[in-house]
């Protein structure tokens, strides 16, 4: 144990306060779910079903009229369903990071937040699901998108990597949703050993498919997760690296370039952690749940998007700096002119219309997470709200300026076009944060928002020899 | 002395090192290092009297696999300093013992630059010969001055902008470097000789020889004192107090930062420099992220042999045990893992597009006889270690993770073989690539055998060198 003690001259802290017991966490966590919602609550749920509304009427409208009603045109024919489209799987990576890379690199700090993202995770792949499916224009038909067996022997192109993502996505979903479950098992089997009413107790226990905590369930359920682990980190690497290909495999400047697999999927964790953290900071404050995940939580989350944000910085730079040593004249174009503006003016000396979205993404993406060099602004809970909804807006951005900016003026100045968003683009974007606010919120009601057994392991007093030595100490949890 | 520390001793500076009992590591590795490098250097010099251009390659490949050990092994350091991890502490200091090698790789770029300087390497030719001072020589066509001419013939001899055959007809009396079937019919127009030039006139600022000497020289005095600057730091720590060791452990962690950054940099912009413009018209965003993936294996694969070998002889004890290798095991199966992804990535995206300006480097990898070659890194550095290694029980058994550890090691010189020596023309390995390798692996060697007999082979000095010392693997 001491071995592990925070060194406190090295900057090291407890993770959680000292003196934290586990029936202090599990009262705080469980509670939640048995306790009346807090006004907080309500205040979030009742806009998020009004948005709920929007998407479910702009869906309608949109399935009735056909995507003409989108601002997707010629040359613009991927706009905003795409970027959000994009958007939204991005987001979801975080969840799998948290959960399983976090795990196999032993990062225990992950047990505040891993439930919490994972379930963003899910809630976000469904969100992301819509646009495409819209986007085929028939939606009635996406089943054509699986390969299924049909007597005029028609079958999708393998070849396309649109095809590839089909499976990309829905492989991701179910390992996500296999995995977020397996985890939740013995959370849901406390909820039902508290509960006071029988019909509470059937639907927890039903869930908890009969979950006694033996010792052999637990060998199974530690077996099962390190697997489900190891399955979901390649996944989530393949999940927007395969996204990433859907741009990447054309010839259009601006999409085909060698880094953007990665990029993608350093983009990806970075916007969603956050979200995460934007989500985590409002419940934290509505549930009152400063003790369970304290600063050196968000502390920690600040480092990660430091570390995500400059790497997507390294491949803007590396797009930008290619772009001029390839010598390609269609490359340095997107990026010189489409994206910085550069000698961009028409006869009239304005700027393309476009420009201000690249210097947006790279205020937002670039710019802003620098602030959390320092110490004092990585744990200043306005500062880090503020930078992480400027990521979550240079995030979107970035799709944005990858889709519309490389597709607008693209090799034929004579098809050159533009892009203007309609209020159904606005509204089937703004409809799907309805959606995914409605179920997060539910799930924070009815679910262990933070993963209970999980976080208990560290506390010192999991510690097999804990109470072995040191016992005058103050006991400190392991800082990990 | 490399005897275990009883438990409640604190581990001194002298509790785990090489001492002269220790016949392989303070005699055999020494002089047998000694030996590859004499070898080494006489089938190089036999190399460079023999084909100095085709030394050229030879060189760069050897000096660019030492390279990424080196810069493996700043990754490792910086990495660990900055995450805070405590699972690599007892292994770092052989990590920045290599690392503190950038001092050997500067040595051992004079003979691949002053080659170039003295016109010897031809391997850059195709753009120097595009920089400012060329230019005139260039623009009025085939009257090169006289120490240009036959560079200037290999020049068109190469498969510039455009996928095909582009060998001019006064290429015929260079018929030895002529690098593609010179019985193919020609497709060089004039139109697409003036497109080539183009795409050279316009990134000759970036490629032009005194810029680019500095920028070498700017990376290359980079790595050393990054380098140096964690080596003398640890071992100051491993002598100094508690309060001495806590403020050097606060001074390398603050200084990780912004060197984490300069690395990324600096490695991006070398692999760009030294390995990518050596087919002046190819680029690909991802290169340097291939590189790095690269660097990592090699460093992972070199602690583990080291690391193994150090610890069945009994100078670690169990500082370095069976709990670490199985975290380098897992370390260097994801990195193995991460290089096939990002190779696979850049190979995918350039063959799904066909862009000729892209296809050719690919082009230049199969076929000519390197097809094979790049089969057996698909296989040796990818499929088969993806399986084998996979298990836990391989991670766990040193015997099989040294055998893992070396074949990955081998591997990854067989990488950057492929990066380098298909610019070179048809496949052939000639005494001289071998020579080349011993030559810079083994000066390197020397010098990491020596600097790691000198200091203590584990931080002893590290705050929470504890908590690696009582590693265990949860999962």
């Amino acid at each position: 144990m001491s071995a592990h003690a925070p060194i406190l001259a090295l900057g090291e802290r407890p993770l959680l306060p000292e003196g934290t017991t586990f029936n202090d966490l599990t009262e705080t966590i469980a509670g939640i779910t048995e306790t009346k919602a807090p006004r907080g609550w309500w205040m979030l749920f009742l806009p998020s079903l009004g948005l709920l509304g929007l998407l479910t009427a702009a869906i309608g409208y949109l399935v009735t009229m056909g995507v003409g009603v989108w601002g997707n045109n010629a040359p613009a024919y991927w706009a905003w369903d795409i970027t959000n489209f994009v958007w939204w799987i991005g987001i979801g990576h975080a969840g799998t990071l948290i959960s399983a890379i976090l795990f196999l690199f032993r990062q225990k700090w992950r047990t505040s937040i891993n439930r919490f993202a994972e379930a963003m995770t899910v809630f976000a792949v469904l969100c992301a699901a819509i646009f495409p499916g819209l986007h085929t224009g028939r939606p009635w038909f996406d089943y054509y998108l699986f390969p299924i067996p049909n007597q005029m022997a028609m079958w999708p192109n393998f070849k396309s990597p649109l095809m590839w993502d089909v499976f990309a996505v829905n492989t991701y979903l179910t390992i996500s949703v296999i995995f977020w479950y397996v985890g939740l098992i013995p959370d849901l089997a406390t909820l039902r050993d508290r509960s006071k009413n029988l019909l509470r107790r059937r639907i927890y226990g039903f869930l908890a498919l009969g979950w006694r905590g033996s010792h052999r369930t637990w060998q199974h359920y530690e077996r099962a997760y390190l697997i489900f682990a190891a399955i979901s980190t390649p996944l989530v690497l393949s999940v927007h690296s395969i996204v990433s290909f859907d741009f990447a495999t054309s010839v259009m400047p601006g999409w085909h370039t060698t880094i953007f697999p990665p990029y993608f999927v350093a983009g990806a964790v970075f916007s969603g952690f956050a979200l995460v953290l934007t989500l985590m900071l409002i419940t934290r404050s509505v549930f009152k749940l400063h003790k369970v995940v304290t600063l050196k939580h968000l502390d920690l989350m600040n480092k990660f998007m430091l570390a995500t944000g400059i790497m997507v910085g390294y491949a803007y730079a590396m797009e930008f700096f290619i772009a001029w040593y390839s010598g390609n004249p269609y490359e340095s174009w997107v990026f010189f002119h489409n994206r910085l503006g550069w000698g961009m003016t028409d006869e009239l000396g304005n700027w393309g219309p476009l420009w201000w979205s690249y210097y947006a993404m790279v205020s937002c993406n670039v710019l802003a997470p620098q602030l959390f060099w320092f110490k004092r602004l990585r744990t200043s809970i306005p500062v880090m709200f503020v930078v992480t909804i400027f990521i979550n807006i240079g995030m979107w951005f970035e799709r944005f300026v990858i889709i519309v900016t490389s597709l607008y003026r693209d090799f034929l100045p004579g098809s050159w076009g533009s892009f203007e968003a309609t209020w159904v683009d606005i509204g089937l974007y703004l409809g799907t944060f309805g959606l995914f606010m409605t179920l997060f919120l539910l799930f924070i009601r009815w679910v262990p928002m933070i993963a209970i057994a999980e976080i208990k392991a560290t506390l010192p007093h999991a510690h097999p020899h804990h109470d072995d030595h040191h016992a005058h100490e103050p006991a400190l949890a392991p800082a990990e | 002395m490399s005897a275990e520390t009883k438990k409640g001793t604190k581990p001194t500076p002298d509790t785990w090192r090489i001492t002269d009992a220790d016949d392989f590591w303070s005699k055999t590795a020494l002089r047998a290092a000694g030996v590859l490098t004499i070898v080494g250097g006489l089938l190089s010099v036999f190399g460079f009297m023999n084909d100095p251009n085709r030394f050229g390659y030879a060189y760069l490949f050897a000096f660019f696999s030492v390279a990424t050990l080196v810069l493996g092994g700043l990754f490792y350091v910086i990495a660990l300093h900055f995450t805070g991890g405590h699972w690599g502490i007892t292994s770092r200091r052989i990590a920045e013992t290599a690392a503190s090698g950038a001092a050997v790789l500067l040595v051992l770029s004079l003979p691949l630059f002053g080659g170039i300087m003295a016109d010897k390497f031809d391997m850059y030719d195709e753009w120097m010969a595009h920089g400012p001072h060329a230019e005139h020589g260039e623009e009025s066509g085939h009257e090169a001055p006289a120490h240009e001419a036959e560079s200037g013939a290999e020049e068109h001899g190469s498969l510039g902008l455009f996928g095909g055959n582009v060998a001019h007809a006064q290429d015929t009396r260079t018929t030895k470097r002529l690098r593609y079937d010179p019985n193919a019919p020609l497709v060089h127009t004039p139109q697409m000789e003036a497109a080539h030039h183009r795409v050279l006139e316009h990134k000759s600022g970036w490629l032009a020889t005194p810029y680019w000497y500095i920028r070498a020289l700017v990376y290359l005095l980079l790595w050393v004192f990054m380098g140096m600057f964690y080596h003398r730091n640890s071992i100051k720590q491993d002598e100094a107090s508690e309060q001495g060791r806590l403020d050097l452990a606060l001074k390398m962690r603050k200084h990780s930062a912004w060197m984490a950054i300069a690395f990324g940099l600096s490695l991006t912009f070398a692999s760009f420099d030294w390995v990518m413009s050596l087919e002046p018209s190819w680029y690909s965003t991802i290169f340097g992220v291939v590189i790095f993936a690269g660097s990592g294996v090699a460093i992972f694969a070199l602690l583990t042999v080291v690391g193994i070998s150090l610890h069945t002889r009994g100078l670690v004890g169990d500082a370095i045990s069976v709990e670490h290798f199985h975290d380098h095991g897992k370390m260097l199966y994801g990195l193995m893992a991460f290089w096939a992804y990002v190779s696979f990535s850049q190979w995918m995206l350039i063959w799904y597009a066909g862009i000729p300006e892209e296809a050719i480097w690919y082009h230049k990898r199969w076929g000519f006889g390197w097809s094979f070659w790049a089969l057996l890194l698909m296989v040796g550095h990818f499929a088969l270690p993806f399986f084998f290694f996979m298990s836990r029980i391989i991670k766990r058994r040193l015997g099989l993770m040294r055998f893992t550890a070396l074949w990955l090691l081998v591997m990854h010189i067989c990488d950057v073989y492929f990066l380098v020596l298909p610019q070179a023309g048809a496949f052939s390995l000639r005494p001289m690539d071998i020579g080349a390798l011993l030559f810079c692996g083994g000066a390197f060697f020397l010098y990491f055998a020596m600097t790691l007999k000198k200091h203590s082979l584990v931080p002893v000095g590290d705050p929470r060198l504890e908590r690696s010392l009582t590693l265990t693997q949860s999962y």
